[in-house]
């Protein structure tokens, strides 16, 4: 390809594909390899749909911290499970979820580097100089993006990411004075919205990444697209009012304010260093990440509201206090991506060169192979940790699941995190009974109470969510109770559930969750063991 | 308007703004005016060896840390005054460190009256806001190093911006250049820590690069005389060791670095944690996130906001990379963030107020209000203090030696337990994982170290590296630094030795540390005192402590209806800490007696449910009793 096709729009998308092409590559090897699990997050809300299928009423059969437009999330990979199982393609629900975050994927890559390309056909040269470069760079950038939140595919903030690319791409480039399809733009403003909404913590970041495009551009611009946010935070706060009044009731008593109450509250526990994952590399990435792009602002305008979302995203995971990966994703898209991007604005000058394209796919193969080899081998650290953790002979989780318990039974796995529940119920085909879907409910509660005297709204949730569990461990259904050793089996003991743990069931050894801790760095804290309860009535006879 | 109206607005303006910052640095040093003890622990071991070094000592060779000599050095000035002023060496160090405040304030406004005519240099009086608004958020981190790095640092982060994006001043005058050269001698504070240069490094890139000086044609901009300053002071600073002894060079090189380097990990914490563990670090993060997303937003408006927005992201980056939530680490990012908010101010200020009734507003009612906020903020806060002093009960500090008074909270029961053991000129010994709790204690109470290691970091340090990598020489420095610590008594022969119980009293347990040179050596246990999980030991014979024993007396005495001040005061200890055991009593006994769910019935359940239990096992027992009497033949 001559250096100068480089600048029209077919060589500029063919250029800017053929350098993403390593890392999609890279991409394809490592999911057709690996051992698929999706994450524990997805997984839960995919088991919760099923639930609320199956006629379960959400927030007051069991509990969710998700807003209904979450929840309702489910339905799409649940609606092409069906369709397909129709067209006689039957295939695990679990691969069809993992198939339609990739369309998302290619949606948001395809509508991004549209918007771009249009946009340079139309703007003048002083703004082609501008977007080139992140033209060129963009397939690479946002597959690099994608491939290291892998971990977390099909999560809020990762679909939060897709979703809000295109728009902003969109909305920055309406600044600049172009003029887009009016039903796109109103279309991708819809579904930057819906995505927002999925989490209440999402609507401050859209509104922020929004306000400072105006600021940097010096003026407030209304086109289209906001129509489309419009219509899309409407049907958001529409699908509460589609849920039946005990689910309503139950969100605004329950859900939420243990929600709003969660926030900022840092567990002491998480204090120590193997108590949560390091994640130090990623703020890292995002420090270096943000200079980088500073210094670049002044070249692309774009730059500004991706480098916002950056920030935003250290918001989320500071105000969340959980630590989890999961609730890093916006930081680590949007710093993987930035990065990207700056890489290829350096290269800019350079673009004029034949041996530019070359240079830039030597780049993108040598980037693409260090993914791999850094996260393969944090991938078998991980994992290896299991023949270390093997040394008392104590059995997986799922061991346990499959030797206690048969295919279609209920169990109740007490866990603060969802990691060791979901998608291992999944696989082995076992129903989490009751109200609690992790026992974060319980351990919040404590901390709370542990911190300063907590309100009524708090304390009366609070003891629904514990009468309610009563009722689950009295109703004789369970055939297994799993329970993590620290700081769950303490929760229940202190907020009276220990003549539960003491009498209607009994102790039959201990059980570890290590074969699918498979994320690099997530060690879920010193892994401490599950207690396995089997129920007395069916002969447990405890330890 | 008239010049003559113009230049009588300007000072009218000035004078309050000059007050304002006059009366809020005051807010903020009256705090250890009514707490003339108090000072962080990490600046009293350097104070110490300030001391120490004022004695003729040679750092690394007669006593050990790990940092590099320069904060000792700075240490070394206030611990000189203190011993010509009679009062404590705690409040001296206070009044060093607004010193080098008031040095660094005058910088920046220095820097402001020489770039005069620059597009940019409206702002830096917002910056000296913005260092005031840092400055008044430091108590236990006052003084720290990376508190002297960024009061000295900034001002030439500020000059070389300003000098980079003006290179018509490159030739300047000569008070350009003085105060050129006096900028670049303040940046030779990166050299507290050796990681710190990266912030200089990096600044500097991205500084010269945006302004172009690193093309051909505009390099005499990089050899401006306030970075030659910098390169030949630190030139100096680096030649300096060459006059230290080579035992010191050689324990800093081989032992202290590699030793910090390798076993710092045991200090870490998650990164969550280090975000938002504490109050302080929330409001940090918070800081960082608003400073950074205003500077996007304005990012055009100031040649100013690239390099305080690389400084501030490289602090962030420093800051995660050693993972440890201590709040001093991440004072770069809190005042950076300050500062950087202020401009943005300054920057929004001119974008909306620059001209007519706006102007005249800030510039007429704008700057009286502030100074009437800043009498409020003072008063509110003397007013508090005031109160705490008056209805605490106070100790004359010539039993320190110094004048004045303080609480008797800031005694805390270590330093009661060093005056109450020993006497002035006496050696204390306090091996812990911290600095705290031997320091300040120590150096409040005039005593001397009693060892050249003034606190027990580099034990689990040595452990971590021996974990680590499970190579045989971190034994051996280990069983090295044990046998050290005995030299160390055996010479000094400490009044009183503190060790930490938990890792610490492991390891010198393991070596036979208490056989060797403590038990049966003219040492006797006081016991734990109920300080810090401290075991202390005392030359000759033993005394009155605080023990469990006496402490379960005072509780119950508190619970009887003494006065809590009373008992405090009888038996010496901090009302504060008397108080705090009293409360977790009376928690206890709510929570036995309460209908919580963790309590009350439910916990009677609990314990009738063990009881039937032991009954149970009891009932078993009995039963095999009468087998065997049977199997035996007699009858039970």
């Amino acid at each position: 390809m001559k250096a100068t096709d480089i600048t029209s729009a077919v060589g500029l998308k063919a250029g800017s594909l053929l350098i993403g092409l390593p890392v999609f590559l890279v991409f394809l090897f490592d999911l057709l390899s690996s051992t698929g699990d999706i994450s524990p997050w997805p997984a839960m809300r995919l088991t919760l749909f099923e639930r609320f299928r199956s006629g379960a009423l959400p927030y007051s059969d069991f509990f969710s911290f998700d807003t209904p437009p979450a929840l309702f999330l489910g339905a799409l990979p649940a609606g092409l499970h069906q369709m397909l199982a129709g067209m006689g393609f039957l295939q695990p629900l679990v691969l069809v979820f993992k198939l339609s975050v990739f369309l998302a994927v290619a949606l948001s890559l395809v509508a991004s580097l549209g918007i771009l390309c249009f946009a340079l056909e139309t703007v003048q040269a002083e703004r082609k100089r501008e977007l080139m470069p992140l033209a060129l760079g963009f397939t690479f950038s946002f597959l690099a993006a994608n491939y290291l939140v892998r971990f977390q595919f099909g999560d809020l903030q990762h679909l939060f990411c897709l979703a809000l690319l295109p728009y902003l791409f969109l909305r920055a480039c309406s600044y600049m004075g172009v003029r887009f399809f009016g039903p796109l733009s109103v279309l991708l403003g819809f579904l930057a919205a819906l995505a927002a909404s999925l989490d209440l913590l999402f609507v401050p970041v859209f509104v922020i990444c929004e306000l400072v495009l105006a600021a940097v551009s010096g003026k407030l611009r209304f086109d289209k697209a906001l129509l489309g946010v419009g219509l899309g935070f409407c049907l958001a706060v529409a699908s509460l009012f589609t849920l039946p009044e005990a689910s309503r009731a139950a969100f605004f008593e329950i859900c939420l304010p243990l929600r709003l109450a969660k926030l900022l509250i840092l567990d002491e526990i998480l204090a120590f260093v193997k108590c949560a994952p390091d994640l130090r590399f990623y703020l890292i990435l995002f420090g270096v990440a943000l200079v980088n792009g500073f210094l670049l602002l002044s070249r692309s305008r774009l730059l500004a509201p991706l480098l916002s979302l950056m920030i935003m995203g250290l918001l989320l995971f500071a105000v969340e206090a959980e630590g989890f990966s999961s609730e890093l994703v916006v930081l680590i898209f949007s710093s993987a991506f930035v990065l990207g991007l700056n890489v290829f604005q350096w290269l800019s000058p350079f673009s004029g060169g034949r041996l530019y394209l070359p240079v830039a796919i030597l780049f993108s193969c040598l980037a693409s192979y260090g993914f791999y080899t850094v996260n393969h081998q944090a991938l078998d650290q991980s994992l290896s940790v299991s023949s270390e953790l093997r040394r008392n002979g104590e059995p997986d989780l799922g061991e346990v699941l499959d030797q206690n318990s048969r295919i279609g039974d209920n169990v109740l796995v007490v866990c603060d995190f969802p990691s060791a529940i979901y998608p291992a119920l999944l696989y082995y085909d076992r129903r989490q009974y009751g109200y609690l879907t992790t026992s974060k409910p319980l351990h919040l509660y404590r901390v709370l109470r542990q911190i300063g005297p907590t309100n009524m709204v708090i304390n009366n949730a609070c003891e629904t969510i514990i009468t309610k569990v009563r009722r689950d461990l009295d109703s004789g259904k369970i055939a297994l109770l799993l329970v993590h050793k620290s700081p769950e089996e303490e929760d229940m003991r202190c907020l009276g559930l220990a003549f539960y743990l003491d009498n209607r069931f009994a102790n039959s050894g201990n059980a570890y969750y290590y074969s699918r801790a498979r994320a690099p760095r997530e060690a879920i804290g010193y892994l401490f063991p599950f207690h396995v309860y089997l129920p007395r009535t069916q002969g447990g006879k405890g330890k | 308007m008239k010049p003559v109206l113009r230049r009588a607005v300007a000072v009218y303006m000035w004078l309050f703004l000059t007050l304002s910052f006059l009366v809020f640095s005051l807010s903020a040093l009256q705090y250890f005016l009514f707490h003339p003890l108090f000072i962080g622990n990490d600046q009293s071991v350097y104070l110490a060896m300030g001391q120490l070094v004022l004695d003729g000592l040679v750092p690394y060779r007669d006593f050990f840390d790990f940092n590099a000599p320069l904060i000792i050095y700075l240490s070394a000035l206030p611990a000189f005054f203190s011993r010509f002023l009679i009062l404590p060496v705690s409040l001296v160090f206070d009044f060093f460190v607004y010193l080098c405040f008031f040095i660094s304030c005058s910088l920046v406004l220095a820097t402001y009256l020489q770039f005069k005519g620059h597009k940019d240099s409206y702002v830096l009086p917002f910056a000296i806001a913005g260092l005031t608004w840092m400055q008044s958020n430091q108590y236990l981190d006052l003084g720290q190093r990376e508190h002297f790095f960024f009061l000295f640092y900034l001002p030439y982060l500020l000059f070389r911006a300003l000098r980079l994006s003006d290179s018509a001043r490159i030739r300047g005058g000569f008070a350009l250049n003085i105060l050129a050269v006096v900028v670049g001698l303040s940046a030779l504070f990166v050299h507290i820590k050796p990681q710190l240069l990266i912030f200089f490094l990096v600044v500097e890139l991205v500084t010269c690069y945006k302004c172009g000086a690193l093309r051909k044609e505009k390099r005499k901009l990089l050899f401006a005389p306030e970075f030659l300053t910098f390169l030949i002071g630190s030139l100096l600073y680096f030649l300096h060791f060459a006059f230290y002894p080579r035992e010191a060079v050689m324990n800093l090189l081989n032992e202290a670095i590699p030793i910090y380097a390798m076993g710092f990990k045991w200090y870490e914490n998650s990164t969550i944690a280090c975000l938002v563990s504490t109050n302080s670090g929330i409001n940090t993060t918070f800081l960082f996130a608003a400073s950074m997303l205003f500077a996007v937003a304005l990012f055009s408006r100031s040649a100013l906001l690239l390099p305080l927005v690389s400084f501030n992201g490289t602090a962030f980056v420093m800051f995660a990379f050693f993972s440890t939530n201590w709040t001093y680490r991440y004072l770069p990012v809190q005042g950076c963030s300050m500062v950087l908010l202020m401009i943005e101010l300054a920057i929004l200020l001119r974008m909306f107020a620059s001209g007519g009734l706006p102007r005249f507003a800030l510039q007429f009612l704008g700057s009286p209000l502030l100074f009437i906020y800043a009498l409020l903020t003072f008063y509110q806060y003397y007013s508090a203090y005031a109160a705490t002093f008056l209805a605490a009960e106070n100790v004359d500090l010539r039993s320190l030696g110094c004048l004045g008074f303080a609480s008797t909270r800031e005694l805390s029961p270590p330093l009661v337990c060093i005056l109450r053991h020993s006497k002035p000129g006496d050696a204390i010994l306090s091996i812990s994982q911290g600095v705290a709790p031997g320091y300040p204690p120590v150096l409040l109470a005039g005593r001397r170290p009693g060892s050249r290691f003034l606190h027990g970091m580099h034990l689990p340090m040595l452990d971590t590296c021996l974990e680590r990598t499970g190579d045989l020489k971190y034994k051996r420095k280990l069983d090295q630094a044990v046998l050290d610590y005995g030299e160390d008594i055996e010479k000094f022969k400490p009044a009183l030795i503190f060790v930490q119980d938990g890792e610490i009293e492991e390891l010198l347990k393991q070596r036979g540390f208490f056989e060797k040179f403590v038990t049966g050596k003219g040492y006797v246990s006081l016991g734990k005192l109920n300080f810090e999980g401290m075991k202390v030991f005392k030359r000759g014979s033993s005394g009155e402590v605080s023990g469990p024993d006496e402490a379960k007396a005072m509780v119950l005495e508190v619970l009887a209806g003494k006065d809590l001040s009373k008992v405090a005061a009888e038996h010496n200890v901090s009302a504060a800490t008397l108080k705090t055991w009293v409360d977790k009593a009376r928690s206890g006994i709510d929570l036995a007696v309460g209908d919580a769910s963790s309590g009350g019935e439910i916990s009677l359940m609990t314990e009738l449910v063990q009881t039937r239990q032991k009954l149970f096992g009891k009932i078993l027992e009995i039963e095999k009793l009468k087998q065997a009497l049977k199997n035996s033949g007699k009858q039970p």
